[in-house]
C-alpha cells in the first residue's frame, strides 16, 4: 500500500482528483498510523474511527459527483479546544473530560463543509496554558523527532500530529506563541493569523483579546490553503473583522525582490541558542541574495512583552475561567453539601496546577488595590509594544526573528520553574499583544540531538500575504534536507 | 550585529502567605499548606518579573484593551434555534426536568 504520511494537502488533493486514492483510503491510512504510533507520541487525545470514516465516505460521494475542493477528503486534526458537535472537547482538562459540545466551532463548520475529514482531537496544555504540553490532564505530548523532548505548547499535539505524519494539517490556537513555538520545536509550519482574521466562535476561551486560531502544516502552501478555508467574518464573533480575505495562493507566486526584511536587534539576545541566532542570520542572507533588502530595526519595548503578557493573559483567563463552577457543564465535585462549597471543590479538583497559578495571578492583578499597578499598567505598556511595531513597519515589510530561544527541551526540564517556562515564548508573545500575524518556518536542526530549529516572520495587521510570500521564498532557499527529512521514518 | 543583553535576572516580589490566601478565596480555590507555599513562591517570582513594568513612564500612554479598535458591534435582538434546551441540559452535571440542579443554597 502506498504511504500517504508526510504528503502535503496539495499532493493528496491532486491524487484524490485523479482518483489515484479515495478519501476512505486516506482516512484508513491515517487512522492506522495513529493507532500504531499515537501511544508513543500522545499527539491525539481522541481519534474517532467510525466518525472519521463516515466523513470520508461522505467526501468520496462528493468527489464521485464531480465536486472539487482542495480540502475535500483531506484528513485533518483539531486542537481539543475547538468544539466539534456531538464529540468530546476536553481543552486538555479534567474539568471538561466529558464535555460534549452542542455546536460546531466556526472553523470546524467551515472545514467539515469543505469536506475535510477530522481524524483526531489534538493534545494540548490544559486550557492552552503552557509551552511544553506537559500541563495536559491527558499526559504530555512527545516530540516525534525525539520522544525524550517536549513537543512545545500549548498546541503541542497539533504540531506533533503533523510532524509524526498522522495528517497533513491541523488547527491550533495561539495566545502567546502556542502555534508558532510548538511548530518550531516539531519542525512544521505554524501560522498565527492577525487577531480578528479567524472567528473564535467555538474556541474555548483562554485570553480573549489574544487568542487566535491558525493552521499547522508541512508547507507554507498548505498553510495558505488552510487559512483560506477558515478566514473571514463571522457574526457570532464580534471581534472577527469584516474585511475582504485575499486569495492567498497568489501571494505564493510572488518573489521577495525589493521586499524589506527587518531584523530587530532586541530579538538577538544573549541566552538564545547561538545556533538559532546563526540560522536566522543565514535565512536573512539567503533572502538578501534573492533580492530582499535587510534593514536593522528596533522594537525597544520587547523586554516588557513577557511581563505585560503575564498580567493581561492571566487577568482575562481568571475572568473567562470563572464559568467553570460545576453547574451548567463540566466536572462537578461530589464533595460539599452547599453551593459555595461545591464551587470551591469543583474548581480545586477540576483544574490542574498551572491553570490554578494563572487564575491566582490574574485574580491578584485584578483585585482591588492592584488593578492600576498591574492591569492598567500592562494595558498601557501593551500600547507601547504595539507602537513599536507600527514604527518598525514603516521601515520594513517583514520582521525576521527566531521563533524560540532554544530547540525542544527535555520533558521535565522546565516543569518546576514557571518563569523559565514562560520565557520560552519571549519571541512570540509580542505579536499577540499587537495583534499582528506571524509564521514559524523550519530552518534547520541543532547539532546536538538533531532537534528542529525555526525562524519566525512577522507582518503588519492583515498582511498574511506578505508572510506567505517571504516564507514560501525561504522554503525554496533553505537547505533541501529540511524539506525531505522526516521525524519518523518507517 | 552583536548580541544584546540577555535574559532577565530573577527578582522575587514580596508576597505574604496571607495575601495568597485572600486571592485563593476570591478565585474560589483551596490549597493545602504545602501547595500554598509553592503557589506563593511561583507567584512571587512571576510578580517580581512583572514589577519591571514600573521602570516605564506611562503617564500619557492610553491603555490598549484590544488589538483592534472595534466600536460596539450591534445586531438585531432576535432569537435563534441554534441551541435546544435539551441539548444544553445533557451537559449538566445534574438537572431536574428543565432546570439545572445545584446543592442547597439556603439552610
Amino acid at each position: 500500500m502506498t504511504d500517504f504520511s508526510y504528503r502535503t494537502i496539495t499532493s493528496l488533493s491532486e491524487m484524490l482528483a485523479k482518483k489515484e486514492v479515495s478519501a476512505t483510503e486516506l482516512a484508513e491510512s491515517a487512522l492506522d498510523r495513529i493507532d500504531r504510533l499515537n501511544p508513543d507520541i500522545n499527539a491525539f487525545i481522541r481519534s474517532d474511527r467510525e466518525k472519521a470514516l463516515q466523513g470520508a465516505a461522505e467526501a468520496d460521494k462528493r468527489l464521485s459527483a464531480g465536486e472539487k475542493g482542495t480540502l475535500l477528503g483531506i484528513p485533518i486534526g483539531l486542537k481539543d479546544l475547538i468544539a466539534v458537535k456531538d464529540g468530546i472537547t476536553t481543552c486538555g482538562s479534567k474539568m471538561l473530560e466529558n464535555y460534549r459540545s452542542p455546536y460546531n466551532a466556526f472553523v470546524a463548520d467551515r472545514l467539515i463543509k469543505a469536506g475535510a475529514v477530522i481524524v483526531g482531537k489534538a493534545n494540548m496544555d490544559e486550557f492552552a496554558m503552557g509551552s511544553s504540553n506537559e500541563n495536559s490532564a491527558f499526559g504530555p505530548c512527545k516530540n516525534p523527532w525525539d520522544t525524550s523532548a517536549v513537543a512545545g505548547g500549548s498546541s503541542g499535539g497539533s504540531a506533533a500530529a503533523v510532524s509524526a505524519g498522522f495528517c497533513p494539517a491541523t488547527l491550533g490556537s495561539d495566545t502567546g506563541g502556542s502555534i508558532r513555538q510548538p511548530a518550531a520545536l516539531c519542525g512544521v509550519v505554524g501560522l498565527k493569523p492577525t487577531y480578528g482574521r479567524v472567528s473564535r466562535f467555538g474556541l474555548i476561551a483562554f485570553a480573549s483579546s489574544l487568542d487566535q486560531i491558525g493552521p499547522m502544516t508541512h508547507t507554507v502552501e498548505d498553510s495558505a490553503t488552510m487559512l483560506q478555508a477558515v478566514a473571514g467574518h463571522d457574526p457570532m464573533d464580534s471581534t472577527s473583522v469584516d474585511i475582504p480575505v485575499p486569495n492567498y495562493a497568489d501571494s505564493l507566486k510572488k518573489d521577495v525582490k525589493g521586499m524589506v526584511i527587518g531584523l530587530p536587534k532586541e530579538y538577538f539576545i544573549e541566552g538564545t541558542d547561538p545556533e538559532i541566532v546563526s540560522v536566522v542570520r543565514d535565512a536573512a542572507a539567503r533572502l538578501e541574495k534573492e533580492g530582499a533588502k535587510i534593514e536593522e530595526v528596533s522594537l525597544p519595548h520587547t523586554e516588557y512583552a513577557v511581563p505585560v503578557y503575564y498580567v493581561i493573559a492571566p487577568a482575562e483567563a481568571s475572568s473567562n475561567l470563572s464559568r467553570y463552577d460545576g453547574v451548567k457543564y463540566g466536572y462537578r465535585s461530589g464533595n460539599g453539601d452547599n453551593l459555595a462549597e461545591m464551587y470551591i471543590n469543583t474548581r480545586t479538583e477540576g483544574f490542574g496546577p498551572e491553570v490554578k497559578r494563572r487564575i491566582m495571578l490574574g485574580t491578584y492583578a485584578l483585585s482591588s488595590g492592584y488593578y492600576d499597578a498591574y492591569y492598567l499598567k500592562a494595558m498601557k505598556v501593551r500600547t507601547l509594544i504595539t507602537n513599536d511595531f507600527t514604527e518598525a513597519f514603516k521601515k520594513c515589510d517583514i520582521i525576521l526573528t527566531p521563533t524560540s530561544p532554544t530547540p525542544a527541551f527535555n520533558i521535565g526540564e522546565k516543569s518546576n520553574d514557571p518563569l523559565q517556562m514562560y520565557l520560552s515564548d519571549i519571541f512570540t508573545i509580542s505579536a499577540n499583544l499587537a495583534g499582528i500575524p506571524g509564521i514559524s518556518v523550519p530552518a534547520g536542526f541543532s547539532s546536538v540531538n538533531c532537534r528542529p530549529i525555526a525562524i519566525q516572520m512577522l507582518a503588519k495587521h492583515w498582511d498574511e500575504s506578505a508572510l506567505f510570500t517571504a516564507a514560501s521564498a525561504f522554503e525554496k532557499l533553505r537547505d533541501p534536507e529540511i524539506s525531505t527529512k522526516r521525524a519518523i521514518t518507517d | 550585529m552583536a548580541l544584546e543583553k540577555g535574559f532577565p535576572q530573577i527578582i522575587m516580589a514580596e508576597l505574604s502567605l496571607e495575601e495568597v490566601k485572600k486571592v485563593a478565596t476570591l478565585a474560589h480555590l483551596r490549597f493545602s499548606t504545602e501547595e500554598m507555599e509553592i503557589m506563593r513562591g511561583g507567584l512571587a517570582q512571576i510578580l517580581g518579573h512583572i514589577d519591571r513594568l514600573s521602570e516605564l513612564d506611562t503617564e500619557n500612554v492610553p491603555p490598549t484593551s484590544h488589538a483592534h479598535k472595534t466600536e460596539n458591534v450591534f445586531r438585531e435582538d432576535e432569537t435563534s434555534d441554534r441551541f435546544q434546551k435539551g441539548n444544553l441540559l445533557e451537559n449538566a452535571p445534574a438537572s431536574d426536568q428543565n432546570y439545572y440542579s445545584v446543592p442547597r443554597v439556603i439552610e
